[in-house]
């Protein structure tokens, strides 16, 4: 498999689920994978493995990305990994609510708001930094 | 020769041989006729409870990864569409009837049963304010209706809406609702005199959805499968033509692609091709009824008269989805005990678009979770804790306007033998739904207008009008009973003879209108001897 491919999909995985990705979820990415990148060119999709390669939070790059509309490459991969992970049943409790509870829920999504915030700042922040790094090349 | 041959085994068509056996005439339906061909997993039991115990990834995404298709392509294909399940309904269709399209997303199907397969079953009838613009009143229609809701099993209630969507007659229970839609509908319920003086009536939608046991098939369950397989409860066109065919009723010919037809003293020459060969094949009928849908009975009318200059009309319905979220539901567990689809309807006699539109509230608990991902705007782990968290407490609307609304598309035939569509993009104003928020927020549901998606044009799936029925017809138009022009054997039973296309979703319509086309030929045929 390719390597490459194997670490953006763990790295994907991780940023979702703090967990390693299942074998199965790794060799099931790979193809997808494979058909986003189709219009790739050979030099972007370098370019693109690169930043893969360098960056470890990719949560942060990828929601930088998608609010500056820069790399839509990463957030198509991450969703295509929210698809491949709900259909595994460990996972279903990612997606699946089953217990009512206002209070856990508004908690929840107060976090998830400074979350955002705090990932998007840091994602502004590697922005900056790898373009800084290109340039110095 | 045969004396009757059905072009389409969709709704329009199976509903014009319903009504020619009726008649004692046996009619040859010619038809594609693609079947399920991949293997789904078979499930049972409830949607959410299989996906605690099975890897789903077969059932839900696909071997050949039907499920990706939006995300590979950057399309808005409707998502039960993008289902395995559903891969057999769209299959071949680019490949038999390739289009162009120029701001245009038409989908077609060459299914057994047509598109009918995937339909969200809402069934209403056309009164006499829908059907301006035709030369047919209500009254022509009903005795079909009555003899629809028979034959499909509608489920509905005497409600609201029932001035909009008429008779009650013959109609099942209506489905239990989601908490959601049950509180909504609580809420309107509670304050109904102050939104019906805003012009707007909530109630239960008319579906073919069987809330009953009946004739062998079971009611529904409500295990949310409604995008995953076939569930018996849900009517399908293809259901009537499996009756028929194993009652001896009807002829059915599949594998035959039908290019056109030549008229003669003697009767008609129908001239198809084989899907598997593409080998050349003909078939004589005295009168032909072309029930292909819209796009494609006007393509072989076009191809009959190597016609490449004409552009005909294509009407299609304007559509809005628009998410609405409840607080009071906030926190709730999601709902997994629900019907997948339409849930309520809404009709609104709106002065800002001055006229009637129609909104379908659906649950959203049928689709894969992850399908509303990208619809949140956090980072990627906290779009996770909304699907969680804040969509068990939303509700989606898909709110159709008529076509009336927008400049229509317009469908021609290239010499290449590709058809061409153009079309406007969908440009509703999303100020105007300003009203529509604020009686949401009455109801205790909340949205925002960057919140709302327009369907591209083509995606809403209702298309009508390129052989329009009038009183006294031209060149490309029927008569009333749906006679082609200068074709004096050939008849469009479809909803290519539509004029209009109001907001109301016209399946049942289409249906009774096939059934009163076909009645006129069988008469004519019966009292010829």
């Amino acid at each position: 498999m390719d390597n490459f491919i194997k670490l953006e999909a763990q790295k994907i995985y991780r940023s979702l689920f703090r967990q390693d990705a299942p074998e199965i979820v790794i060799s099931r990415f790979q193809g997808i994978s494979e058909r986003l990148e189709e219009n790739l060119s050979l030099v972007d999709k370098d370019r693109y493995y690169q930043i893969i390669r360098k960056v470890n939070d990719l949560e942060a790059l990828e929601i930088a990305c998608r609010i500056t509309k820069k790399m839509p490459l990463l957030s198509r991969k991450f969703h295509a990994m929210v698809y491949l992970a709900e259909t595994l049943p460990v996972n279903q409790h990612y997606f699946v609510n089953d217990r009512t509870n206002f209070i856990k829920a508004a908690r929840i999504v107060f976090g998830s708001i400074i979350w955002t915030g705090y990932k998007f700042i840091k994602g502004i922040w590697l922005i900056t930094k790898i373009k800084g790094e290109w340039k110095s090349q | 020769m045969h004396q009757v041959v059905i072009v389409g085994s969709g709704a329009s068509g199976i509903a014009a041989a319903l009504e020619f056996t009726e008649s004692g005439i046996k009619p040859l339906i010619l038809d594609v006729g693609y079947t399920q061909h991949i293997d789904i997993p078979q499930v049972e039991g409830n949607l959410y409870d299989y996906r605690k115990q099975h890897d789903t990834f077969d059932l839900l995404i696909g071997k050949n990864l039907q499920n990706y298709t939006n995300l590979f392509t950057g399309g808005s294909v409707p998502v039960k569409l993008t289902s395995p399940y559903a891969e057999y309904i769209t299959h071949g269709a680019q490949t038999l009837s390739p289009i162009d399209n120029e701001g245009f997303y038409a989908i077609q199907s060459f299914a057994k049963g047509g598109l009918a397969n995937a339909w969200g079953a809402g069934l209403y009838r056309y009164n006499d304010q829908d059907l301006e613009g035709f030369p047919i009143r209500a009254k022509d229609l009903n005795y079909y209706f009555d003899r629809l809701t028979q034959e499909i099993g509608i489920s509905g209630d005497e409600d609201d809406l029932s001035p909009f969507f008429g008779s009650t007659k013959s109609l099942l229970p209506p489905i239990k609702l989601s908490n959601n839609a049950n509180r909504l509908y609580q809420n309107y319920q509670g304050r109904k005199g102050k939104f019906q003086k805003h012009g707007f009536f909530m109630g239960f939608p008319r579906v073919g959805v069987l809330t009953e046991d009946r004739n062998g098939r079971s009611a529904c369950d409500y295990s949310n499968f409604e995008f995953w397989k076939e569930l018996p409860c849900i009517y399908t066109p293809k259901m009537t033509l499996e009756k028929l065919i194993t009652a001896g009723k009807v002829d059915y010919k599949k594998g035959i692609f039908v290019e056109g037809w030549n008229e003669t003293t003697e009767g008609i020459r129908i001239n198809a091709v084989t899907v598997e060969g593409n080998h050349p094949i003909h078939f004589h009928c005295k009168r032909l009824v072309l029930a292909a849908g819209a796009i494609n009975t006007a393509k072989i009318v076009l191809n009959t008269f190597h016609d490449y200059q004409t552009h005909l009309v294509l009407l299609e319905n304007p559509a809005l989805q628009i998410p609405f979220f409840l607080p009071a539901s906030f926190g709730r567990r999601l709902d997994t005990n629900s019907f997948g689809l339409v849930q309520l309807n809404l009709l609104w006699e709106s002065d800002t678009f001055n006229c009637l539109l129609q909104g379908s509230v659906m649950e959203t608990t049928s689709p894969m979770r992850g399908v509303f991902y990208d619809k949140f705007p956090l980072a990627a782990r906290a779009n996770l804790e909304l699907i969680k968290y804040l969509l068990p407490s939303m509700l989606i609307m898909q709110l159709y306007l008529p076509a009336s609304s927008q400049s229509p598309s317009r469908l021609s035939l290239q010499k290449n033998g590709r058809l061409y569509i153009q079309g406007e993009p969908n440009n509703i104003d999303i100020r105007k739904m300003r009203d529509v928020f604020q009686l949401f927020r009455m109801l205790g549901a909340w949205s925002f207008p960057y919140l709302v998606f327009r369907v591209p044009t083509g995606q809403a799936i209702h298309y009508a009008g390129t052989l329009p029925m009038r009183e006294v017809s031209g060149r490309y138009e029927c008569d009333v009973n749906g006679k082609l022009f200068g074709s004096p054997n050939v008849y469009i039973a479809d909803s290519s003879t539509f004029p209009n296309l109001p907001a109301k979703n016209m399946g049942l319509t289409l249906m009774a209108n096939a059934m009163r086309v076909a009645k006129q030929i069988a008469s004519q045929i019966n009292s010829a001897g």
